[in-house]
């Protein structure tokens, strides 16, 4: 792999990444108080976090189950144990060390 | 040691709970890819974008554009749109230690300082900007230590992927926890479903496109009732 398309991603990564943590700072200072964008500020965050949880499970092949049970019980896991105790290490490590499990 | 720094070091002991595993199989994961170790410390260092650097291993890996690598990224990271909002009045002070504190407003820096207000602003301004710098430290430390284990001991990288999956789960319940209502997961489980279904290929882009739709649907509406 070329070491240039490696630091040019990196650069690009940045920029976008940058872009969109400035974005309200450059641009929507003046909406702050703005009704709607105030509602899409509180409901998007948790409708795109759950996407991407279904972004990383797009591929999970169903027939026959047994394929998915691995990472839909470590999710499953996950989700009770952070509501139990509300640690963001320890859930991921019991969900990623039962999913190690369940795919041996 | 000023007050600040030891209160900042104190929050954030959590995330460097997090983010030393979490940068570690990253660091793992990116071991893949063949390049000198202290490549996938620099994507900590410059990128600084969890989610969007566990996403690129496997998007440098199939060698994919340039442009695709900028697009994916932006849409992973447009939810740090809504994040600046929180912060207006708080990040203050010079004109580096401002472009630094937004360069920094990772998801757990987010959570991390808006649930840890300060009375005095210019305490607020020094907190700020420690609880930035401790995370990122934190974080490319990780990074760093991921792929030099990975060179080293021959650490089989199978099975970190989950790590992602298990932190957005993870963000999802905290999201839930926040703002309690369900909209927001109807509409993603509709889109995404929508999406894998219609759009294979374009699902994130597809979904957060709707999503984002119904939610302005959804405001028009309960103003309407």
């Amino acid at each position: 792999m070329s070491e240039n398309y490696v630091l040019f991603s990196f650069g690009l990564m940045a920029l976008a990444t940058f872009s969109s943590r400035a974005f309200p700072f450059l641009f929507l200072r003046r909406y702050q108080h703005s009704a709607c964008l105030r509602y899409i500020g509180q409901n998007l965050p948790p409708a795109v976090m759950l996407l991407l949880v279904l972004y990383c499970l797009k591929d999970l092949r169903l027939h026959p189950l047994k394929h998915g049970i691995p990472d839909l019980v470590s999710v499953a896991v996950v989700a009770l144990v952070h509501l139990w105790r509300r640690n963001t290490f320890l859930s991921i490590a019991l969900g990623t060390a039962l999913y190690f499990y369940l795919k041996a | 040691m000023p007050p600040e720094f030891s209160r900042a070091f104190r929050t954030t002991i959590p995330v460097l709970f997090a983010y030393l595993p979490l940068g570690a199989a990253f660091g793992l994961l990116f071991g893949a890819l063949h390049l000198p170790w202290f490549y996938a410390a620099l994507s900590g260092l410059i990128v600084y974008a969890g989610a969007a650097q566990f996403l690129s291993v496997g998007l440098l890996a199939a060698r994919a554009s340039l442009t695709e690598i900028f697009v994916a990224t932006l849409l992973l990271n447009m939810r740090h749109v809504f994040y600046g909002f929180s912060f207006f009045h708080r990040f203050t002070g010079s004109r580096w230690a401002k472009a630094y504190m937004i360069f920094g407003l990772t998801d757990e820096t987010y959570s991390v300082l808006t649930s840890h207000p300060s009375e005095n602003s210019d305490q607020d301004r020094r907190f700020c900007l420690y609880v930035t710098a401790l995370n990122q430290f934190y974080w490319v430390l990780g990074c760093g230590v991921g792929s030099i284990l990975e060179r080293n001991f021959h650490i089989e990288n199978q099975g970190f992927e989950f790590v992602l999956t298990a932190l957005f789960t993870v963000l999802t319940v905290e999201q839930a926890l926040r703002v309690r209502r369900k909209t927001p997961f109807l509409l993603a489980t509709v889109g995404a479903a929508f999406a894998i279904r219609f759009f294979p290929n374009q699902m994130l882009l597809v979904s957060l496109i709707l999503v984002s739709f119904g939610l302005m649907v959804s405001y028009r509406w309960g103003k309407a009732q």
